[in-house]
């Protein structure tokens, strides 16, 4: 005999990310997934933008880690709220864990949650957390042809920042290229910051892009 | 190795729907998995034969349809298979993705009577 079943094997997970949403609704968080690769630059994006907005917004930030607390530790100076979670090898968050988390955190109302997940191209693609945002951090020196490689991560992205941009003619990173991936693979309009976090190039209009964002969502 | 949460989650829907179906034993899982799903079918294997040890989905077969995925082209309005860089193998214009590649699912369970 056989039953049809027809059943999305992720719809638990999207069951706890909808749950995330109506709390975050009600509690008027702002949450925001921040994916990438090892070494992208996701934690200094989240540094930037905590130096940057952290007098104007409540901020608190999940480390999602596999096994260190470095990230965790380096944030905590900042003097904003933040847990870690360590994953034990796990490639991606799931939204069971950062429901714990945000109960842990227990975030005031007016909140901007920066979720920090698993660095990697593939698995955090899949897995709703309940987020308002998601940001792809793609550095230069991964090279022109991510989009191509990874398109559902692309696919499913908000603001793709694209960091490291000081190394770009250094190592003949094909801006066009990749820019021509990420046009075929968006369907709507693609938020792209070219920017370095060490040089500062092009952060001014990244900071800009998440104040009015914001300003805009904690007015309504 | 995301595979390991999502064959858990796999095995928690088929134990669900087998709740109140009799049989003797589960023979076979079918599950689609599409070429963009980001799911590596020999992970998934490797999972369900650990995880499915000492449940009622012990012994059964996990039989995965693989789905291509497809890619629009707006200028032919055709439907083409992924290129290297997405682009139309006709006219070369740039493709978009479409939702074929990225199904997930299960789409049925097979048991002995």
């Amino acid at each position: 005999m056989e039953i049809k079943v027809i059943k999305n094997i992720l719809e638990r997970n999207q069951n706890a990310a909808d749950n995330i949403r109506s709390l975050a609704d009600e509690n008027k968080w702002y949450i925001v997934n921040v994916m990438g690769s090892p070494g992208a630059g996701k934690t200094s994006f989240i540094k930037c933008m905590i130096e940057n907005l952290k007098d104007v917004f409540n901020i608190a930030v999940i480390e999602g880690d596999v096994a260190s607390t470095i990230d965790a530790q380096a944030i905590a100076s900042y003097g904003v709220k933040v847990l870690q979670i360590n994953t034990g090898g796990a490639c991606h968050l799931v939204a069971d864990s950062v429901a714990e988390a945000i109960d842990t955190l227990k975030p005031m109302p007016k909140t901007v949650i920066f979720v920090e997940n698993i660095g990697n191209l593939i698995c955090p693609s899949s897995f709703d957390l309940g987020e308002n945002l998601r940001v792809v951090v793609s550095s230069a020196a991964e090279g022109d042809d991510k989009p191509y490689k990874y398109p559902m991560m692309f696919e499913k992205a908000d603001v793709v920042v694209l960091s490291k941009i000081d190394i770009v003619d250094a190592i003949g990173f094909d801006m066009q290229r990749y820019k021509k991936g990420l046009e075929a693979i968006k369907e709507k309009d693609l938020k792209l910051f070219e920017v370095s976090f060490r040089t500062k190039e092009g952060v001014g209009s990244l900071i800009n892009y998440f104040y009015t964002l914001l300003d805009s969502y904690f007015k309504k | 190795m995301h595979e390991y949460f999502v064959t858990q989650q796999l095995v928690k829907i088929a134990e669900d729907e087998l709740k109140d179906v009799s049989f003797k034993r589960v023979t076979r899982i079918k599950v689609v998995v599409g070429e963009l799903s980001g799911i590596i079918d020999e992970s998934l294997k490797f999972y369900f034969d650990i995880l499915t040890k000492g449940t009622i989905l012990e012994g059964a077969q996990l039989k995965i349809i693989p789905k291509k995925a497809l890619l629009y082209c707006q200028k032919c309005s055709e439907y083409f298979e992924r290129t290297k860089d997405f682009t139309c193998p006709k006219c070369l214009s740039l493709g978009k993705l479409t939702e074929h590649g990225k199904e997930f699912y299960i789409e049925s369970i097979e048991v002995d009577d």
